[in-house]
């Protein structure tokens, strides 16, 4: 699929008529797009007006994926996950397109956050604490989100450190335990740079502490602003990774739970719910 | 905490210790009717002490057992609902014949009716998981251990993942107040081949047991399957299990309990096992799906040595060994050992003492003196610290190796050795014990 951005929102435009006001584009890839956009109406006609971020899925191949996050998200609603508001299809010059409205996360990522430099020891607690939560939400789903980062983390405002909010967005990779993988035998899913160790070995049965292995590696760059291996996967899957090292300023209760998080055998992480007790404690008194 | 693995007969040898902490129960040896009596309690609680502490093993992952070679033990799992075995059930009152007579009615059916493989299904998984954890609320377990096949493969661990979240589901819908263990069953053809350290299947199985909500630790059991002989003597299985239970306990922050490892529980117990459990049989020191097919044991005396952590041969070898100055340290006195011991030490032999004579069915003594020097070995860990445990277990490994050693000088000098004798075992093991403490750092 070859439409250009423009085209692309004209057409949408085009296809969801009236009830959206399509704006600009937040950001694309090779397989979809995402633009600021406002709701007027839900599906049956009813009046509403919200703020959302309309993904716009272009990849044929993805749509079993698709239709994964959306079963996912549909079952879930928690203040640190995107909220899932609309989904349907949408023909676009002759071709059919899934469309997800989100809601629309005020703020910014966390990468783009880290391009103004390193966060507060306050500020990388909350986020951890939110997003520990987020993933205790899906853990009760049996779901693991697979590809936590700073692009899938989003802040939604810019206040005091402590009171930093952020969600976790874009279960496009999660993977519930007991479905089938939708990958070939060892074929790793997630970002390099960011995968935990079995993650990246491929292996499908992952549980809670791949996801807690992939939050202390982004928690651990949003304390320094640069990435501890430098986005290599094979130094993260290998090396016995420490925040201390990369942060040695940082308070010494955070980085050694970042520490704990970043152990190679999963069975010595922490588990989402003793993070997200911790890191709440730490966002009050560091 | 040495726990009496639990064969079909429940009454101990005689002068076996009164005081053992506890049992583990197996549906494999005992249909549920001589289990639950009228009224829906342990039957034997209140005639056997040690019965009063005791762990359920509802042992799923014998599910893929053969039927035509290992028919008697099928007929007793299937008895159990989680095996999903066609059969009458069992109506206490008015019953002709009992228990017994109604397992004999049963058993065509049972055996035309198994399957060879567990649950599936969703919903078939987690009614036969509601049923084995209903099962041990009613027989009073102090712990109840979740169902889960075995693991024969490194590839997948879904559908263990699968049971264990059923049976965890089904402990939160019963308000279950007891700790919950998920089984750990993994055949040991699974863990060859691959450095244990870095093997990916158990960093997937501890991950798995640490991410279930509700449970408290996990229930060990290794499969024997690709090694004969009464003791595991492979590097690849023995380090395994102390990864395993290294990084439950001191990664997770979990329970361990370990079962069919023999006096390698023990050592298990050092690196951080809660409970341990053996028996003097060779069903209860390992699990082996071939012994569920052989009927054909013979119950023979055999002399167990916590000092040669290894058992001396009855029929030769303990004459042997006695006769030259080794003796001393490999006697080990018990009550049911004493009188043999002194008889050894005066110049004696073993044919002088009836308990001890190497003949079939003569093994009472040699039960009691092994369920008593277990227990002693139980009793000396949990008296240490956890680093003392370590230490401990060090010294006591250091001491059988080299004890191992001048035994096997003797045997085999004298050219009489019935392989009755376990001398290979101890070095092996002082190996694995030394690389996982390099691994662990301890």
């Amino acid at each position: 699929m070859t439409i250009p951005i423009l085209r692309l929102a004209d057409a949408a435009r085009t296809a969801l008529g009236a009830r959206f006001d399509i704006g600009h584009e937040l950001g694309s890839g090779g397989q979809g797009a995402v633009f600021r956009a406002r709701r007027h109406a839900l599906l049956d006609g009813t009046p509403t007006d919200d703020a959302v971020a309309l993904k716009i899925h272009f990849d044929p191949q993805q749509d079993t994926r698709i239709a994964r996050e959306i079963a996912f998200m549909e079952a879930v609603r928690h203040p640190s996950l995107a909220t899932l508001l609309e989904h349907g299809e949408l023909a676009i010059e002759g071709e059919s397109m899934r469309y997800i409205a989100w809601e629309f996360v005020p703020g910014a990522s966390l990468s783009h956050r880290l391009g103004q430099g390193p966060l507060a020891s306050a500020g990388v607690a909350a986020i951890g604490r939110d997003v520990a939560r987020a993933m205790l939400a899906i853990m009760d789903r049996q779901i693991v989100h697979r590809d936590i980062n700073p692009k899938n983390v989003m802040i939604r405002t810019n206040d005091a450190p402590e009171n930093l909010c952020a969600v976790l967005i874009d279960l496009g990779c999660a993977r519930h335990l007991d479905r089938s993988t939708l990958t070939g035998a060892w074929d790793a899913v997630g970002t390099p740079g960011y995968m935990s160790p079995e993650q990246s070995r491929g292996e499908h049965d992952l549980t809670c502490f791949s996801d807690v292995f992939s939050l202390g590696l982004t928690l651990t760059e949003a304390l320094t602003a640069r990435h501890p291996a430098n986005h290599r996967q094979d130094l993260v899957s290998t090396m016995r990774l420490r925040a201390s090292t990369f942060a040695p300023d940082a308070s010494t209760a955070l980085v050694s739970v970042l520490d704990r998080m970043l152990e190679l055998r999963p069975a010595f992480r922490p588990n989402p719910a003793f993070l997200a007790d911790e890191f709440a404690r730490l966002a009050t008194v560091l | 905490m040495f726990y009496h693995n639990s064969r079909f007969n429940f009454k101990l040898a005689d002068q076996s210790p009164d005081d053992i902490a506890g049992a583990i129960l197996q549906p494999s040896v005992r249909a549920y009717p001589t289990l639950l009596g009228k009224r829906g309690s342990l039957i034997p609680e209140k005639q056997y002490s040690y019965l009063r502490q005791r762990l359920f093993d509802p042992q799923l992952y014998l599910a893929d057992i053969n039927k035509l070679v290992a028919g008697d033990v099928i007929v007793n799992l299937g008895t159990y609902p989680w095996f999903q075995c066609a059969h009458v059930a069992f109506e206490a009152k008015g019953a002709k014949g009992g228990a017994r007579q109604w397992k004999r009615e049963q058993a065509k059916a049972i055996r035309d009716s198994w399957r060879g493989a567990p649950a599936t299904d969703a919903d078939d998984i987690a009614v036969c998981a509601r049923a084995a954890v209903q099962f041990q609320l009613a027989i009073g377990c102090e712990v109840i251990i979740l169902p889960s096949p075995m693991t024969r493969a490194p590839g997948s661990y879904a559908a263990e993942a699968q049971w264990m979240e059923a049976g965890a589901a089904a402990c939160r819908t019963l308000n279950v107040r007891v700790p919950v263990l998920a089984t750990v069953a993994i055949a040991d053809s699974a863990l060859r081949h691959m450095r244990p350290g870095d093997s990916p299947l158990l960093q997937t199985v501890t991950a798995h047991v640490a991410a279930c909500r509700g449970i408290a630790g996990a229930y060990i059991v290794l499969a024997q399957d690709a090694e004969d002989g009464y003791v595991c003597r492979n590097p690849d299985t023995l380090l395994s299990l102390l990864l395993l239970t290294d990084d439950l306990v001191r990664g997770a922050g979990l329970d361990v309990v370990v079962n069919y490892m023999g006096t390698f529980g023990a050592v298990a117990a050092a690196v951080g096992a809660k409970i341990w459990s053996s028996g003097y049989y060779r069903s209860q020191r390992r699990l082996r799906t071939s012994d569920m097919e052989d009927s054909s044991g013979r119950q023979l005396p055999r002399y167990y040595s916590t000092r040669l952590l290894g058992d001396v041969g009855v029929e030769k070898e303990l004459d042997l060994v006695a006769a030259h100055a080794v003796g001393d340290r490999v006697l080990v006195d018990t009550e049911a050992s004493r009188m043999l011991n002194q008889v050894l030490r005066s110049g004696g032999r073993v044919a002088d003492v009836p308990q001890w004579q190497y003949r079939s069915t003569n093994v009472t003594a040699a039960m009691a003196h092994y369920n008593q020097s277990m227990h002693h070995l139980g009793v000396a860990l949990d008296a240490h610290t956890p680093a003392e445990r370590i230490e401990s277990m060090q010294r006591r490994l250091d001491r059988a190796a080299a004890l191992a050693y001048s035994v096997r000088e003797v045997i085999t000098d004298e050219r009489r050795t019935t392989g009755h004798t376990d001398v290979t075992s101890q070095h092996i093991w002082q190996d694995v014990f030394n690389a996982w403490r390099q691994h662990a750092n301890r």
